[in-house]
């Protein structure tokens, strides 16, 4: 049974152990997957692996890079790198390229979200370098992405040019068209911050056929308003209408007309055509954008103070303070909402953890109540039986009392029978009769010879009598129990009841012994009726008292 | 742009089975007789006389079951508009008006009304948001006179009637005897009169008046026990679903009996037409609209936000048939869009049920009905997944309507 226990336990550890790893690791795979997609549910993921501590050091690098990973993407914030560098250590010294480049990035993001440009372009470029080469281009070309956007926050808009270029030459090693239109839109924006407007529109065109081939309206609308931004940055306001015209025919976003409409009513003021500029101001109030109808409100006004229309423009102005009071207001409610909402959820919180609180204090009552219902019930129990126990004592006691004295009695009893039996021998040693028995005298009659004893009536008479005396219920219970029972089967019960033996028995009615028990035995079955053979005639009228 | 939904419902199979077991003592039309949902609920209201104004009055006690009520039941057909989609013609899910040829969207602050045929067509915005002249701010009620061709439009706070013709021109306006902090009106152009019923502050002489388009007194109404307290807490109703001028008071904190009354300009008076008992129970919010066949309403129950802002949720919605009077709670269901739920206050107005909804809002509806209903057969399924497909989410709103049904 030991040895059968020694196995059983240490392969139920092992089966335990290979089930904890099997799901750690998919855990960590479903983890990793969930990461790309939507990083807070990997942290949730993340969550069932209780004790970090007990994964292989392989599995924890994992577990940290994915970590990482799903807190950069979803916005949380690190409290440290060391995270970061210890997982980054791990890879580089297992040389694992897949995992330190990864490791290498996300570092770089660290400090990129930290405003730390120069180290995050440093972690950046590393992580490019620890690709091996002519493998995953398109993440190198998103590596250099994020180092061009890092050279720009640095101010060095060149080297966020050149970055981005070797960007975009990956993102065409990967013929990955996506990856190329993103990187060109990155070009595009450092050649833009490179002052290098015509480059900059250039690439955006590039852009524009390699988006047109996807057909993708949405993306293509979007970028004709960032050409029509790029433009009018440039002052080229008419060439940055028509873009945002364009943009507009390519895909109307019906939220976004009041915007667009006071963006070319902006355009067309640039332009000098108040006229226009006035009509599209116009149109954009006439929305359901309360934020762009407020803005244009406000610009309206102007147009009008600059012609001298002072009570027009001042009704423009009120109507803008309106807005803004309306919107405001709204903020307030929406916030009060927001407010409301969270402090009902946080009511709906607390009502539950109440509730659960309650729920456990009613388990925990529960359990105290059942434990004390047990412990009373024990001492219940246990008094109980000591209560019995006293009682069993008791009566035992008294029973032994009870036999002591029935003893004692008994003792008594015998001594007062042993007192009677002598008293009794006395009595008749005194009736002359029972000096003709032998078997009564044994001093008088000390001879061999056994001679006939002749008991006259008188004899007869004192025997009764003395009968009577020592046994005075015996003649009563004869007749009762035998009442045809001669004189004479009286006198020779009441030998037998003083018991004279079987020879003074015929010696005086001169029979044999042999007489002497028929006789005994026909008055047993004859007059008494008894037919029990264990039974003697002797023992019957010894029990008569 | 139009398309028409016709009377489509699961039950029309059922039509013959239904007409043999009917009792054929309905005087409606037997085909809509299984339609009639409320028949099937208890007596919960009486008539009263009340100064020779027959009352129905409504034991709140009494209404306890729920139907669910297909709007079909109070509609007569389901018509569904794409609004025009030129930048200048687009709504948002404004308050609006449909009579026999156009359709009127009320203003959303800056946003101003903005006038359609019924094929959705934009024709032209109706005034503008401002404080100059013929200019609104908040509008509180409105209507559009196909007779005159003529827009009229109350804002809040306001001493004049605004006035415009159906190509947006701005016509006079029709001084009013008192200023209406929030008023309904109702026009009589035979007669060039215009009665209002206005929400009295305490203090305020009368409740309604009757004047020409002069601004001349003719008759009124004082306020008397209808005084509410001068805050904008409190709402004006009126319907407008039969030629009668329905009205009555929405009180939010003052909670107090009061009744839906029909503004009697003849006779000068306001008679009380309907009116919810709550017998021993303590009053919730609540509120009445007047329908051609039945009285609506809610009950309501406040949430406080903080020390100056309460808002209300969880209505329950009740319907008393005018005839039998009998009614219960009530859920509505569109059954021309296959059962969609009805949320919200559904607008009941001028004689028509309105649904002015954004394409991305409808968009949701359906796709959340076609996830959660289980029980929608294939042919309904088709025609809702039909629809969801056709929306684009950048169209102007969409417009659905249907008349109310009268008998």
């Amino acid at each position: 049974m030991k040895r059968l226990l020694l196995l059983i336990i240490p392969l139920c550890l092992l089966f335990t152990a290979c089930r904890n790893r099997k799901h750690h690791t998919e855990v960590l795979s479903e983890a990793a997957r969930l990461s790309d997609s939507i990083p807070s549910q990997a942290l949730m993921k993340l969550e069932e692996i209780k004790n970090v501590k007990r994964l292989s050091t392989a599995e924890q690098a994992e577990y940290d890079l994915i970590l990482i990973k799903s807190m950069l993407r979803s916005g949380n914030k690190l409290s440290s790198d060391s995270i970061i560098h210890a997982t980054t250590q791990y890879y580089l010294n297992h040389n694992d390229s897949a995992g330190l480049h990864q490791a290498l990035y996300y570092n770089g993001l660290y400090h990129y979200r930290n405003a730390r440009h120069d180290s995050a372009v440093l972690y950046f470029d590393k992580a490019v370098k620890s690709i091996p080469a002519g493998n995953d281009n398109d993440r190198k070309a998103g590596y250099k992405r994020a180092a061009g956007y890092s050279c720009l926050y640095l101010g060095d808009a060149e080297a966020a040019v050149k970055t981005q270029t070797e960007g975009l030459q990956y993102a065409r090693a990967a013929n990955d068209s996506l990856s190329v239109i993103h990187s060109l839109l990155s070009l595009a924006e450092a050649y833009k911050y490179n002052k290098n407007t015509g480059q900059s529109l250039e690439t955006y065109r590039q852009v524009l056929d390699l988006i047109r081939e996807r057909e993708d309206r949405d993306m293509e609308a979007s970028i004709l308003n960032i050409v029509s931004g790029v433009y009018e940055s440039d002052n080229r306001i008419e060439d940055a209408l028509h873009y945002k015209n364009k943009s507009q025919q390519v895909k109307r976003n019906r939220q976004e007309v009041p915007a667009v409409n006071l963006y070319r009513a902006l355009l067309f003021d640039k332009l000098d055509m108040h006229d226009s500029a006035r009509h599209y101001a116009q149109l954009s109030i006439k929305g359901d954008n309360q934020y762009v109808a407020d803005l244009a409100y406000a610009f309206l006004s102007k147009s009008e103070a600059k012609q001298g229309r002072y009570a027009d423009a001042l009704n423009l102005s009120k109507n803008s303070e309106r807005i803004f009071n309306s919107f405001l207001s709204g903020i307030h409610s929406a916030d009060m909402q927001q407010k409301y909402e969270k402090e009902k959820l946080e009511n709906e919180n607390n009502r539950l953890k109440i509730k659960q609180r309650e729920h456990q204090f009613y388990l925990l009552m529960s359990a105290f109540l059942l434990l004390l219902m047990l412990i009373v019930l024990y001492f219940i129990r246990v008094n109980n039986r000591r209560k019995n126990e006293k009682t069993a004592h008791e009566n035992r006691m008294i029973r032994l009392q009870h036999e002591n004295l029935l003893l004692k009695q008994q003792q008594e009893i015998s001594v007062l029978r042993e007192k009677e039996a002598i008293l009794r021998e006395s009595l008749f040693k005194k009736i002359s009769f029972f000096h003709k028995l032998p078997s009564w005298n044994r001093e008088e009659h000390n001879h061999h010879e056994q001679q006939k004893i002749k008991i006259t009536p008188h004899d007869w008479q004192e025997l009764i009598n003395g009968i009577r005396d020592a046994y005075p219920e015996f003649l009563d219970k004869l007749k009762q129990h035998a009442p045809t029972l001669s004189d004479d089967d009286v006198r020779f019960c009441c030998l037998l009841k003083i018991n004279v033996n079987m020879q003074d028995l015929a010696d005086i009615y001169c029979v044999s012994k042999a007489a002497v028990t028929k006789r005994k035995y026909r008055i047993k079955t004859e007059k008494f009726q008894i037919a029990d053979n264990s039974l003697n005639l002797d023992t019957v009228l010894q029990q008569m008292q | 742009m139009k398309h028409k939904l016709f009377f489509h419902f699961p039950g029309m199979f059922f039509i013959p089975l239904f007409c043999l077991f009917s009792c054929g003592k309905s005087t409606r039309n037997s085909a809509f007789d299984q339609l009639d949902v409320v028949a099937e609920l208890d007596v919960v209201a009486e008539k009263v006389m009340v100064h020779n104004s027959e009352l129905i009055a409504c034991d709140l006690t009494k209404l306890k079951d729920t139907v669910e009520i297909p709007l079909s039941y109070l509609v007569e057909d389901l018509q569904m508009i794409r609004l025009d989609n030129r930048n200048e013609a687009l709504v948002g899910n404004s308050s609006s008006i449909v009579t026999d040829k156009h359709v009127l969207i009320r203003n959303n602050r800056q946003n101003p009304y903005k006038l359609f045929n019924t094929k959705g067509e934009f024709i032209t915005t109706i005034g503008s948001y401002g404080q100059g002249p013929h200019e609104y701010l908040n509008v509180y009620d409105d209507w559009l006179d196909e007779e005159t061709a003529q827009i009229f439009i109350l804002p809040w706070q306001s001493n004049q009637l605004l006035r415009f013709d159906l190509q947006g021109n701005a016509l006079e306006p029709i001084p009013l005897k008192y200023t209406a902090p929030k008023g309904k009106f109702c026009v009589n152009n035979k007669e060039s009169t215009l009665s209002v019923f206005l929400l009295p502050f305490a203090g305020s002489p009368v409740v309604a008046w009757t004047q020409d388009f002069n601004g001349n007194m003719i008759d009124s109404i004082p306020a008397g026990h209808l005084a509410v307290q001068p805050d904008f807490s409190n709402e004006v109703l009126s319907n407008k679903n039969t030629r009668e001028f329905d009205c009555s008071l929405f009180t939010f904190f003052e909670q107090r009996p009061d009744s839906l009354y029909h503004y009697n300009m003849v006779g000068n008076s306001l008679d009380p037409k309907f009116t919810l008992d709550f017998k021993d129970r303590a009053w919730k919010i609540h509120s009445y609209q007047e329908l051609p066949r039945h009285f609506i309403g809610d009950v309501t129950v406040e949430k406080k936000l903080s020390d100056n802002i309460t808002i209300t949720e969880h209505p329950s919605n009740f319907i008393v048939d005018k005839k039998t009077l009998k009614g219960g709670f009530y859920k509505l269901y569109n059954d021309f869009l296959a059962g969609l739920p009805v949320e919200g206050w559904p607008s009941f107005h001028n004689g028509y049920y309105v649904w002015n909804v954004d394409p991305g809002e409808l968009a949701e509806h359906l796709t959340k009905h076609l996830d959660k209903s289980k029980t929608l057969i294939e042919k309904d399924r088709k025609k809702l997944t039909d629809l969801l497909e056709s929306i684009d989410e950048n169209d102007n709103n969409y417009l659905f309507y249907g008349k109310l049904r009268q008998n």
